[in-house]
């Protein structure tokens, strides 16, 4: 027996990311007390189920609220500025490059290159690098990110001919060590692909849309405004934009993305043109 | 932009902070300095460059990669700083006249306990608290470095919090080793099963069963699939608390887009779905295993013993569950491994036919039969399982319970001596009291 999940009136209550919406005990046999009730604060959107379901996610009945409060609140990395040997635009060269490795590579999922941005923005706000190693960092954290995320890892061997000889093996698992060591193991990132496949599933987005939205989120990865968002934050932007310039019909989306996305994000729209702007005039 | 950064990377005398080459790098790098030269003015390179020629395979790149590798024995710690510039910045621990958590030094390596996949575990005691500990020690893979299961448990771990679950207290790195930390437990259920042959004492499964429901629960409220149920996997402390342990084959499963290996859980616990080649598996993978155990505990035999292969194990399924049809398992017929010559008129049998324990003890055989359904949709979840009508004659504040809190914590609960304890201890004339032998 599937609970149901919310009713949609509360879901679109004034306050939803601070409204106490216990979870629905399962009707269960038992006359024992049920479950304790899940801390506040969590809360579904109306059709989640039908948009989890849209993700081949229906086994998650019992977790979806969970799975969703997860993906949309999960915390952005502290705004901090670059370590002073790090330009933004280096950085946005090393990702970059990152961008084109994850596609050379064959196989690589999408998460894989979001969690190796993650990685290495985590790591230049808690450490510094030398900048002729910037390039073996990017690369020892995509490698970082396979052993989370994939199935079946490159070879290291591969990876180095890849950074074209500049880093050796031996050096790309030293700095996979390093790397361990100053992000403490804290690695765990849900990163914003799925917040943006539940966002547009619950916006009904056609694949057009969706399509847009991945490539601006992709060129998100280079700014390093953004990478201080939260990745919910980066996703509403993502597909709010690409549903600009698609011009698809409002449906009342927005204030759901704003709420779910981040609360109080009055920029969107503006950040999103001024990447748009910036990034297709120097790609095209 | 691309030019703009290379003008910068190339300035001579660049004055960065030496971060990747402090500590034990250098040692490795004293033995051949002329070439460690080079190769940095190699790696001053254009990055855009360096992306164009990826796909040609550089001879100097084959020669990289068997690079010499390093033979220092310096253990090296998240305690200790990699760098010595931030030693001589001042960096102190704020402890610094006590033992530091995060050096091997802190550690006392006691006996052996047991070797895995990728780690030997030793039992050691904590210099800093004197309190028993498992030291896992992972060695390094010279070709892929950290294994991945390694990684993947300690980043898990890091952020599960409960008292079912087994806690990683310190990570130490050495040069050739990665040692995580555990908290010690006495045994592991496998081993406290072939302790008391012929079944545990039914209030025994009772609190064993809650609590591994507690902690499947938990970590599946935080999106994380064990999928290496097995009794091995489940520790138990003298108390009779039980905690889920070896999370190298867990993963986070809130991304959904990855579809997972089917080469999950070892044979004897992996459910119907998995054996048959589905690889969208959810959180009701962890329930099967768990249902398992589960009636394993009462027989005090595994469920399906001596199975080697995956149509052995599958055929043995149905012989309790009768062969699925698409009636009872939508799309079972699509699976890889689905074979449409099994013998259709195997019918599904009642659960304590099978196994006869399961019907002594009220409700327990209607749990079990929740939890091990072929059709992974009608499986009860963790936190359904909870509340079922099997764990009402335990106390209700046991619901209540804040995550880090044991059930032992509730007044009246408390394992009972095992038949076969008792049985021993007639026998001997003394109780043999604590299982004494550990892991």
């Amino acid at each position: 027996p599937n609970p149901p999940l919310q009713s949609p009136a509360a879901a679109l209550g004034p306050e939803p990311a601070s409204a106490p919406v216990p979870d629905n005990v399962p009707a269960g046999t038992s006359a024992s007390p049920g479950p304790p009730e899940r801390p506040p604060g969590r809360c579904a959107p109306p059709g989640l189920e039908e948009a989890l379901g849209a993700l081949g996610l229906q086994g998650e009945r019992e977790y979806a609220r969970d799975i969703f409060a997860e993906v949309m609140v999960c915390p952005a990395l502290p705004q901090m500025a670059l370590p002073s040997t790090v330009t933004p635009e280096m950085r946005a060269l090393v990702v970059d490059w990152l961008v084109q490795v994850h596609v050379r590579v064959p196989g690589l999922a999408g998460d894989t290159l979001y969690l190796a941005v993650h990685l290495l923005d985590s790591y230049l706000r808690c450490s510094r690098v030398r900048l002729h190693r910037l390039q073996l960092l990017g690369m020892a954290c995509l490698f970082v990110a396979c052993k989370m995320e994939e199935c079946v890892l490159p070879e290291p061997a591969s990876l180095c001919l890849l950074g074209a000889g500049s880093f050796s093996q031996a050096e790309l698992l030293r700095a996979e060590r390093r790397i361990l060591s100053r992000l403490d193991f804290r690695l765990h990132h849900p990163g914003p692909l799925l917040c943006l496949e539940l966002l547009a599933a619950l916006a009904g987005s056609n694949p057009q849309v969706m399509l847009l939205a991945a490539y601006f989120l992709e060129l998100s990865l280079l700014e390093v405004e953004t990478a201080g968002w939260e990745p919910s934050r980066c996703a509403a932007a993502a597909l709010s934009l690409a549903r600009r310039v698609l011009h698809v019909a409002g449906s009342g989306l927005e204030p759901a993305l704003y709420r779910y996305g981040h609360r109080g994000t009055p920029d969107l729209p503006s950040w999103s043109l001024s990447v748009l702007s910036q990034r297709v005039r120097n790609n095209c | 932009m691309g030019q703009e950064l290379c003008a910068k990377t190339l300035r001579p005398g660049c004055s960065c902070h030496r971060c990747w080459e402090g500590g034990d790098a250098r040692s490795c790098q004293r033995r051949a300095p002329e070439r460690t030269r080079t190769e940095a003015a190699i790696q001053l390179t254009d990055l855009k460059e360096a992306s164009r020629s990826m796909t040609s395979f550089h001879p100097r790149g084959r020669q990289a990669a068997h690079a010499r590798k390093c033979k220092s024995k310096r253990p090296r710690s998240n305690s200790e700083s990699f760098q010595e510039e931030d030693l001589r910045q001042g960096f102190q621990w704020p402890t610094k006249s006590l033992l530091p958590f995060g050096a091997a030094s802190s550690y006392l390596n006691l006996e052996k306990l047991g070797e895995g996949s990728y780690a030997t575990v030793y039992k050691g005691i904590s210099r800093i608290n004197r309190q028993l500990v498992a030291l896992k020690v992972i060695s390094m893979n010279e070709e892929e470095g950290v294994p991945f299961t390694a990684i993947r448990e300690a980043s898990l771990l890091k952020g599960l919090k409960h008292a079912n679950i087994v806690l990683l207290h310190d990570i130490i790195h050495t040069k050739e080793t990665l040692t995580f930390v555990f908290e010690y437990m006495h045994t592991d259920l496998a081993q406290y099963m072939s302790q008391h042959p012929g079944g545990l004492h039914p209030h025994n499964v009772r609190l064993f069963m809650f609590q591994l429901l507690r902690g499947l629960a938990y970590i599946h409220h935080q999106h994380v699939l064990h999928r290496d149920l097995k009794p091995q996997n489940i520790l138990i402390s003298h108390l009779g608390e039980l905690k889920l342990a070896d999370f190298g084959l867990a993963r986070a499963k809130s991304i959904p887009s990855q579809t997972y290996s089917s080469e999950v859980v070892t044979l004897w616990y992996r459910p119907p779905d998995a054996l048959l080649g589905a690889t969208e598996y959810s959180s009701e993978l962890d329930i099967w295993g768990a249902g398992c155990i589960f009636i394993e505990m009462f027989q005090g035999q595994p469920l399906f013993p001596g199975v080697t292969s995956i149509f052995e194990q599958l055929e043995k399924i149905w012989e309790v569950l009768g062969v699925p049809t698409e009636d009872t398992w939508p799309g079972v017929s699509k699976l890889p491994n689905y074979n449409p010559e099994w013998f259709p008129l195997l019918k599904p049998q009642s659960l304590q036919n099978v196994w006869n324990r399961l019907g002594r003890i009220p409700e327990a055989e209607d749990l079990a039969s929740q939890m091990l359904k072929g059709f992974p949709r009608d499986r009860v979840s963790a936190q359904e399982a909870l509340v079922h009508d099997y764990f009402s004659s335990l106390p209700s504040q046991l619901h209540q319970l804040p995550d880090e809190e044991s059930l032992f914590t509730v007044s009246g609960v408390g394992l009972k001596p095992e038949m076969y304890d008792l049985l021993a201890s007639y026998r001997k004339g003394h109780r043999t009291g604590h299982f004494s032998k550990c892991w």
